[in-house]
């Protein structure tokens, strides 16, 4: 009796949240184990980066030391609905968790990836391309692998897919942007009031355009579609 | 004289204007807020029906194994038919969204037992076809379970607003009534998952 209200009343202790929610990740591949070597890290961020240039998807990818006590399905979706990968109308994100101490992952499919990478199709990618990866221990591979696989079934084509239409704008949006910025300064000097609208370098490209890189969320949902594994 | 009357008149129609206002504002943020409820709701149904579309190929697939139990694909078939029932042309009042609960629970059940029953047939359970429904299944659970949140945090939004005064006054004046909230029964609140 006494044994069981204890019981309880270590019960209440625990928090419930163990792990809460972490901000949008500024980059496509977030390690927070470090058990991916820098060099690896480099090679996945270029491949993730590579993959929304290419294709416009949005792939990311976080490993997580421990669920703590989480529910998996429970955590990654709210993970999903505040990061806001993937194109805002398109829906066409997709997040890879990987939870180490479980021996858990899940990929989060976006709403409007769900035809073409549909539950048991996740469900394959993550048994055949990460699973036997994971258990070698090697992680940078798996996420590559799975970043290869999820190219070739999205197939791409949905963006111009030649490298140099994703690195920058052409010359003549860059001749238009001089030309208007020019504009801008003269009516500046002539008459103070008027403004042509500002014209800023973060319209173009998203983050291909920046050169650094780095993951800029699009604004795309996600209704829990995707699957869970273990390796 | 003359003069006191004009300033009562113009106190009267400020007093009118402001009144409107925020009746206008309040009738907005009630609109706005009952469409997001709307949208939750069709969510809802539409990852119901993805799960009872996947169940007429789990039956079929279940059938091909030797001598399957009977019962259990009997109860998931029934249960299936009585969701089939549901449908309330809009968001449901409390009574119609317990009974939806009810009969989808039921179908929720059916299907654990039927998952279940599946453990003792290994060669059914390694077959591509079934590893695949097993997926659909699952995701679906998981988007059903996101999909009901979604509702209720919306139904919840909604129903804090109009409770707020003056809002509660704007919602009795246009019968805005309040939405009813999926309940979690106890241990139910996530599919029954399967390892292999």
């Amino acid at each position: 009796m006494r044994l069981s209200l204890a019981l309880a009343i270590a019960a209440a202790a625990v928090p419930v949240r163990a792990l809460d929610v972490p901000p949008t990740p500024a980059t496509y591949f977030t390690d927070r184990t470090g058990v991916v070597s820098a060099s690896d890290r480099r090679r996945i961020e270029a491949r993730l980066a590579a993959l929304e240039r290419r294709s416009g998807h949005q792939l990311v990818a976080v490993l997580f030391p421990s669920l703590e006590g989480e529910d998996l399905e429970d955590f990654t979706v709210r993970c999903a609905e505040r990061w806001q990968v993937g194109r805002k109308g398109l829906d066409d994100g997709l997040i890879f968790f990987a939870f180490l101490a479980e021996r858990r992952m899940r990929l989060e499919v976006g709403y409007g990836l769900e035809e073409r990478i549909g539950d048991a199709r996740a469900a394959r990618l993550l048994d055949a391309v990460v699973k036997p990866t994971f258990q070698r221990g090697d992680y940078a591979g798996g996420i590559l692998g799975l970043a290869d696989a999820v190219e070739k079934l999205v197939g791409g084509g949905e963006l111009p897919a030649s490298e140099e239409g994703g690195r920058g704008p052409s010359p003549g949006v860059v001749l238009l942007v001089l030309a208007l910025l020019l504009l801008q300064a003269l009516a500046g000097r002539r008459r103070a009031r008027y403004r042509f609208p500002s014209v800023g370098w973060g319209g173009f490209g998203g983050g291909s355009f920046r050169g650094g890189g780095g993951f800029t969320p699009g604004g795309g949902g996600f209704g829990g579609g995707g699957a869970s594994g273990s390796w | 004289m003359k003069r006191g009357l004009i300033g009562c008149g113009v106190v009267v129609v400020v007093v009118l204007l402001v009144a409107g206002a925020v009746i206008a504002g309040a009738y907005n943020r009630l609109v706005t807020l009952e469409e997001a409820v709307k949208t939750a709701w069709s969510q809802v149904e539409n990852v119901y029906q993805r799960r009872a579309d996947l169940i007429p190929n789990l039956v079929e697939t279940v059938k091909g194994a030797r001598d399957f139990e009977r019962e259990t694909l009997t109860a998931v078939v029934e249960a299936r038919a009585k969701v089939g029932q549901m449908n309330f042309g809009g968001v449901p009042t409390a009574e119609q969204l317990s009974q939806f609960q009810k009969a989808q629970d039921g179908l929720s059940s059916a299907l654990s037992r039927l998952l279940v029953v599946v453990e003792r047939y290994p060669e059914l359970r390694a077959t591509e076809n079934f590893r695949e429904l097993q997926a659909q299944l699952e995701g679906t659970e998981n988007r059903i379970a996101v999909e009901r949140r979604r509702f209720n945090e919306a139904a919840q939004a909604f129903n804090t607003a109009r409770r707020r005064f003056p809002t509660v006054l704007v919602a009795a004046l246009f019968g805005f009534a309040e939405k009813p909230y999926f309940q979690a029964a106890p241990g139910s609140e996530r599919p029954p998952q399967v390892q292999f």
